[in-house]
């Protein structure tokens, strides 16, 4: 299994960095506010690179599929023992875990920036806890929504298909809100979306 | 492997995925519908305006030239996008910042300075207490001032500079957000009202005598009566200018603080009740929300819940002797209808009596010629779905939108769309509490027959095009050769869940390409050994094994008996 997750990450070692990178940025831009107080600033520049993240973790799911599709690295995968659903396993698990690790140190950069300015931060746990876990939730369903259009052979219907469902999934979050009835619809969406994803690929023939 | 199990998974979650993306769709589509609608209305907005003079309270004075008196009631709407607050996002963030008029339902912060230092009021749930924090400067007799840090907690038997169970406990709190001192909140639990002082030489905290367990009051808001505040407002014109000794300055009507010492209460109900701030006794009713104009007849619909929005704004007249003598004037009450097309506007006299009152119309004109007559006013409402340009289009988009739901979701939302709280509507991706067929379950002024065959009449649609689709995918599966029970299952999916349950189908029926049947002639599946519709096996010439066997070889014969003659022939079948 781990050999299966060191291949899945050196495979798209290129989108799991640029990840790593804006999310850096990202701390560093709240780094900076903590010690200068950077404004407007520090609520504009994060929310752009939120943006980004969210559609690089689309892609990451897309670029997964895509290159086992094209490259037939499944193919090649089952021939050493290792089973499809291992193999998808061990891509979802890459996923998910490359979402958390970018998108948890912002938002604690976040917390900590607002902490310093903004007195009651106390007070506003639960709702600073449910955005948090909404945006973790948002990165998820962005993969997931990479995961699922990265298999189509069409490179339109890839490209069209990949920025109408992340303009959906994210008005998700608009139209419910950060709530506990948001959240539900969202881990819903994505378990569903993971679901469909692991059918049609343990599906396909090699 | 179960198969058919993990099947059964991928098309659930692929429906779930269909449903999801298909709400939002239809969301966004009908959300567009609603804000071109509101932008039919002559400005983009909806307003009124009410006459006032001193005969409406029954004053005998005559009216001084050179003091200004409240003249009109002024009531509007906010823009089409200021519709935008009710969204999920905005709407979230709405409730859970204090201090907004009609805004922070959720937040238990009361009070937030922005200032470091500036006074900060919660309520402190594992206390159970309310806790005031603040600097307080105490000046000094050489007139230096010195600053201090300081906390306090009350609860409803005392107030102290520490946290003390002795103090009691809060449980479910309506507060006073503007005054705090005293501060008016009432617990639902302990079901009376608290006057909490704060100021540093003056802090008590006064109880007032309980309801009785069947006393039908139960308070939402205390003195500040407002929901959704960018959406509707009330206020007095014109305001006061006073120039003179002191620099200019304007003086507004609107005031929360009433000479009488007298504050509103908003109840569960609708009703506004006045509230004796001194003895915290409700003293008399004053008044009610007023019900706007609706499509349909919303009579009794007057609960804060079934408003978009709402604005109550207490005024005061000035006194007869100086211009610093003021009066309890009333109150304005300005109410949005559920759909933001209908307002109503009223004002209340200091016993709660109705002084005037108005709806928004729009008056239609029919063509003559060159010009046009005015043939008498419509409610804004009625207008804005049927009469203004393109307003019939606009309700026929909406109309097909609504049917294009799952015929499960519309009769959920004709039962639940009655109790669902006004903004719903703004955030509700399943059902639909603004939709025709709701407005119908709402119809105060039909029985129950009445509205569930207008309900039957609105939905048909959406049913006759489930019951379509569903026939087209029956008729695509038995093509395909599903089992009759998968067919069965998925008819009755598409029945009930219309549209999702087909694309549903369509997305995860199988694909593979039929092969003439040599038998029937019909389309049949390759991956099967029997065509579903004949049961005919594959015929395939070149497997069959040839009709003729040779039969009977006879025996080797042994080398000794090489010379014995070979049978003359053997036998052929």
């Amino acid at each position: 299994m781990w050999s299966l997750i060191e291949r899945e990450i050196r495979d798209n070692i290129v989108n799991v960095a640029g990840l790593f990178i804006i999310s850096a940025i990202m701390v560093g831009v709240f780094v900076c506010d903590y010690f200068w107080d950077l404004g407007g600033a520090a609520v504009s520049v994060p929310s752009l690179l939120l943006g980004l993240m969210l559609l690089g973790f689309a892609m990451l799911g897309a670029s997964q599929m895509y290159g086992d599709r094209t490259n037939r690295i499944s193919s090649l995968l089952s021939t050493l023992a290792a089973t499809r659903n291992r193999i998808f396993l061990a891509r979802i698990l890459v996923g998910l875990v490359v979402v958390l690790v970018s998108l948890v140190p912002g938002i604690v950069g976040a917390l900590a920036s607002l902490r310093a300015d903004w007195a009651p931060v106390e007070l506003f746990r639960r709702p600073l806890a449910e955005i948090s876990i909404m945006i973790v939730l948002t990165g998820w369903t962005c993969y997931g929504v990479g995961l699922l259009i990265g298999w189509s052979p069409n490179k339109a219907h890839r490209l069209v298909g990949l920025f109408l469902l992340l303009v959906l999934a994210l008005s998700l979050v608009v139209v419910k809100g950060f709530g506990p009835e948001a959240m539900a619809i969202l881990s819903l969406s994505l378990g569903a979306t993971l679901v469909r994803t692991w059918h049609t690929f343990t599906s396909a023939s090699l | 492997m179960n198969t058919r199990k993990y099947n059964i998974f991928s098309v659930l979650a692929t429906g779930m995925v269909v449903l999801v993306l298909l709400s939002l769709s239809l969301f966004w589509l009908r959300f567009l519908v609603s804000v071109r609608r509101r932008a039919l209305l002559p400005g983009g907005s909806l307003s009124l305006t009410l006459p006032l003079s001193p005969r409406s309270w029954g004053l005998t004075e005559k009216p001084d030239p050179n003091r200004p008196f409240p003249a009109l009631v002024h009531g509007a709407t906010g823009t089409a996008f200021d519709f935008l607050v009710s969204l999920g996002a905005p709407h979230y963030v709405w409730t859970w910042l204090p201090c907004l008029p009609g805004g922070a339902a959720q937040s238990p912060i009361y009070r937030w300075g922005e200032e470091p230092g500036g006074p900060l009021l919660y309520y402190d749930s594992s206390l159970g207490q309310i806790v005031y924090q603040a600097t307080e400067v105490t000046r000094r007799e050489d007139g230096t001032s010195t600053e201090r840090h300081v906390a306090y907690y009350a609860g409803p038997e005392g107030i102290g500079s520490e946290p003390d169970p002795k103090h009691g406990r809060f449980r479910s709190l309506v507060v006073d957000p503007l005054c705090l001192n005293p501060q008016i909140v009432y617990d639902r639990v302990l079901r009376r009202f608290f006057a909490i002082r704060w100021r540093q030489q003056e802090q008590t905290v006064q109880a007032g005598p309980p309801l009785a367990d069947d006393d039908p009051h139960q308070p939402v808001q205390i003195r500040v009566l407002a929901k959704c505040t960018p959406l509707v407002g009330a206020s007095i014109l014109p305001g006061r200018h006073v120039s003179g000794e002191n620099a200019p300055r304007s003086i507004h009507w609107e005031s929360y603080f009433l000479p009488s010492g007298r504050l509103l209460v908003l109840d569960a109900s609708g009703r506004i009740d006045l509230l004796d701030q001194q003895k915290l006794e409700y003293v008399h009713s004053a008044g009610a929300l007023p019900v706007p104009p609706g499509l349909f007849d919303s009579a009794g619909a007057n609960r804060p819940e079934d408003f978009v929005a709402y604005d109550v704004k207490p005024f005061y007249l000035p006194g007869p002797r100086g211009d610093w003598e003021r009066r309890d004037g009333g109150w304005a009450v300005a109410s949005l209808s559920r759909e933001g097309l209908g307002m109503h506007l009223s004002v209340f006299d200091p016993n709660g009596r109705p002084l005037a009152e108005s709806e928004t119309e729009i008056t239609q004109y029919i063509a003559l010629g060159r010009g046009g007559a005015p043939q008498g006013p419509i409610s804004s409402t009625r207008a804005a779905y049927f009469t203004l340009p393109s307003a019939q289009v606009l309700t026929g988009a909406q109309f097909v939108l609504e049917n294009l739901h799952p015929p499960l979701l519309l009769v959920l939302s004709y039962l639940a769309g009655p109790h669902m709280e006004a903004t719903a509507g703004s955030r509700s991706l399943f059902l639909l509490p603004d939709s025709f067929i709701a407005m119908a379950a709402r119809d105060a002024g039909s029985t129950l027959i009445d509205r569930i065959f207008l309900a039957v009449v609105l939905g048909f649609p959406a049913v006759f095009l489930a019951v379509w689709l569903a026939a087209r995918m029956g008729r695509d599966a038995r093509r395909m050769g599903l089992s009759k029970n998968t067919r069965l299952g998925w008819w009755i999916a598409t029945v009930i869940l219309g549209l999702p349950a087909y694309i549903t189908y369509r997305l995860m029926r199988p694909r593979v390409t039929l092969v003439t049947c040599a038998n029937c002639g019909v389309g049949r599946r390759p991956d099967q050994e029997k065509c579903h519709h004949c049961g005919s096996p594959w015929v395939v010439p070149e497997l069959t094994p040839p009709a003729w066997r040779v039969l009977g070889e006879p025996e080797p014969a042994e080398e000794n008996s090489l010379s014995r003659e070979p049978q003359a022939d053997s036998q052929v079948q």
